[in-house]
């Protein structure tokens, strides 16, 4: 049978704009090596192979591979494999409801689907794990390596961040949108001002509006840019990893719940919207992202 | 009105091999901006629109863009696209023999397609415009550029220099095998180094086929543009066109050159290009550059 795909904008209700992603049917048979070799074709930041789960209680078995490496864990590939599926309605002979539960490198993972009239239109992932702030960095140094002046990085709030959520960022808040807009992707820069052993993801934001004091439930809006050329990723349009971990950080600044609404990729052309919830319990917070997904490509695989 | 597509490998005879393509039908009614949009979405390094020809008496006009822009000609688009249209059989309600003739921004492109056995296997493209030579390097620039010493950088046939069949490479002769592996693109330099800047990249190459050292190609090559968005590229028929020019130019006897091109070991997607220059009355007068293409998916574009 031959190995069917879709192709999704992911973290967007607009053609073109959002992160791609290729979600790859019937590859079962495929070696781990025929499967990296496919998503270097698709060239997509990530492309995902959705095969019969372990454990009939789950949706699936997912495997989420970069042109170069296989990801134990990723974002968007999560939030776009779950709406396809939800949009073909069945996955191995049972119907797609509105929890979808992946198995992955990293355990399992829970998406729920966003639905408007009955149709999907999107999923709501919950991050199966909580990020760690492990220190900070010098703010003239990130101005540096991202070509702005010492002023246009704020730190009344924070200094910029080491933050790890499986992968590492340095999160770092700027001025405000010209600020943001005049930041430079600058591998060499990078290396110069942060060191070779800096985090390579570099994630600016800057605050649409003033957002919550410290105390109580509140709604903050941001747009972000997403710097990742030492990884081969000048800018990246949408980073749900990302918005999961300034979610940690903005944890550690404020009480009480927090709606996070995040812009990102706007500068490079490519449109995107995070929805970041974080809710707070008796416990630890729970961290989800939500986003839409619009269908761009359907077609077969002719090789492989 | 549905747009539909097939990808190709091209210049290979092996899925995932190559030099990726994507070849659109249906596009007559796109825009300049939606084609662009189609091509960035793709994200290979072009993307062909096959349309209506102006002249019936030319097979189609082909528009060819890269993630970033609209190209007057490039190489692997016209082998990988008359490919495509080969095995179609007919095109705009006409059949298609051995010979076709595209539509293009830099003129008219004549193509022969290859069959073996009765089916195609391939396509040679004429290059649309006559050879041209500009402005030499710097072996410093050009070994700054490459990652290498000076050493590395032949002179003795000629030196670093400007070449064109169509579209302008610098293109530099490497010592051998060894010096092919070791470059690698130095950003920095690329966007510095004087004589280097005004083209941005460069093709370097190495003679292998010496038949002593069983090698079975004439030719190794590695092409270069990491200020174009292209760290390397796996197979580039411009630039093996210009380089087929220059050294037919420096034989400067009448009659056919005809070499085996390797290109993309290096980066794991091995590539043959098959290149032809004409040389008569003390200048080129044809160049000519071919090879196999590798089907790979076929779809359709669910947004536009």
């Amino acid at each position: 049978m031959p190995m069917t795909y879709e192709t999704v904008d992911v973290f967007t209700d607009t053609a073109f704009g959002g992160n791609p992603l290729a979600v790859v049917f019937g590859g079962e048979h495929l070696t781990t090596e025929a499967m990296q070799a496919i998503a270097r074709e698709f060239n997509c930041p990530e492309t995902t192979f959705v095969m019969p789960p372990k454990d009939g209680a789950n949706t699936g078995h997912v495997r989420i591979f970069t042109p170069g490496v296989e990801l134990p864990f990723a974002g968007h590939p999560n939030v776009g494999t779950a709406t396809v599926l939800a949009r073909r309605g069945e996955a191995f002979g049972r119907p797609v409801g509105d929890a979808v539960r992946f198995e992955e490198a990293i355990g399992t993972v829970g998406l729920e689907i966003l639905r408007e009239a009955g149709q999907a239109v999107g999923a709501v992932l919950t991050s199966p794990s909580l990020p760690t702030v492990r220190g900070s960095f010098d703010p003239s140094a990130v101005a540096a390596a991202v070509g702005l002046a010492d002023s246009a990085v704020v730190v009344a709030r924070h200094a910029p961040a080491h933050v790890a959520i499986g992968a590492t960022f340095v999160i770092a808040e700027v001025a405000d949108l010209d600020a943001l807009a005049a930041a430079r992707s600058d591998a060499a820069a990078q290396v110069a001002h942060l060191g070779e052993a800096a985090p390579p993801l570099v994630y600016l934001y800057t605050r649409e509006d003033a957002g919550p004091d410290d105390t109580g439930p509140g709604t903050l809006r941001i747009r972000s840019r997403m710097f990742a050329p030492r990884a081969g990723i000048p800018e990246d349009p949408a980073t749900g990893g990302a918005a999961v971990a300034i979610a940690g950080l903005f944890a550690t600044l404020f009480e009480g719940d927090l709606d996070l609404t995040i812009e990102q990729g706007i500068e490079m052309g490519r449109p995107s919207r995070l929805d970041v919830r974080i809710v707070r319990g008796a416990g630890d917070p729970r961290i989800t992202v939500a986003g839409r997904c619009v269908a761009m490509l359907r077609g077969t695989l002719l090789a492989g | 009105m549905t747009l539909t597509f097939e990808t190709v490998d091209v210049f290979t005879d092996t899925a995932f091999g190559g030099n990726p393509l994507a070849v659109v039908f249906g596009a007559d009614g796109l825009s300049t901006e939606a084609m662009q949009r189609v091509a960035r979405e793709f994200n290979y390094s072009e993307t062909t629109f096959v349309l209506p020809p102006a002249d019936p008496a030319n097979t189609a006009r082909v528009r060819i863009f890269s993630t970033k822009r609209e190209m007057p000609f490039a190489g692997h688009p016209n082998v990988g696209t008359a490919t495509v249209l080969a095995w179609r059989g007919e095109i705009f309600g006409r059949r298609l023999g051995e010979g076709m003739v595209f539509e293009e921004i830099a003129g008219l492109v004549p193509i022969a397609v290859q069959s073996e056995g009765g089916r195609p296997v391939g396509a040679m493209l004429t290059a649309p415009e006559r050879f041209t030579t500009a402005a030499e390097a710097t072996v410093d620039d050009v070994a700054a550029c490459l990652a290498l010493t000076p050493a590395d950088i032949r002179t003795e046939a000629h030196r670093p220099v400007v070449a064109s069949a169509g579209l302008p490479f610098l293109i530099a002769e490497l010592a051998g095998r060894d010096a092919l592996a070791r470059a690698r693109p130095d950003v920095a330099a690329f966007g510095s180094a004087p004589s280097v800047v005004p083209i941005g990249a460069i093709l370097c190459y190495a003679r292998t086929g010496d038949p002593k050292a069983g090698d079975e190609f004439d030719i190794r090559a590695r092409m270069f543009a990491p200020i174009r968005n292209v760290a390397e590229d796996p197979a580039t028929g411009s630039a093996n066109c210009a380089l087929m020019g220059l050294l037919a130019s420096l034989r400067a006897q009448p009659g056919t050159l005809a070499l085996r091109i390797a290109q993309g070991v290096e980066m794991g997607r091995p590539s043959l290009l098959l290149g032809e220059a004409d040389w008569s009355d003390g200048a080129v007068t044809a160049i000519r550059i071919g090879g196999r293409c590798a089907p790979v998916m076929r779809g359709e574009l669910l947004a536009c």
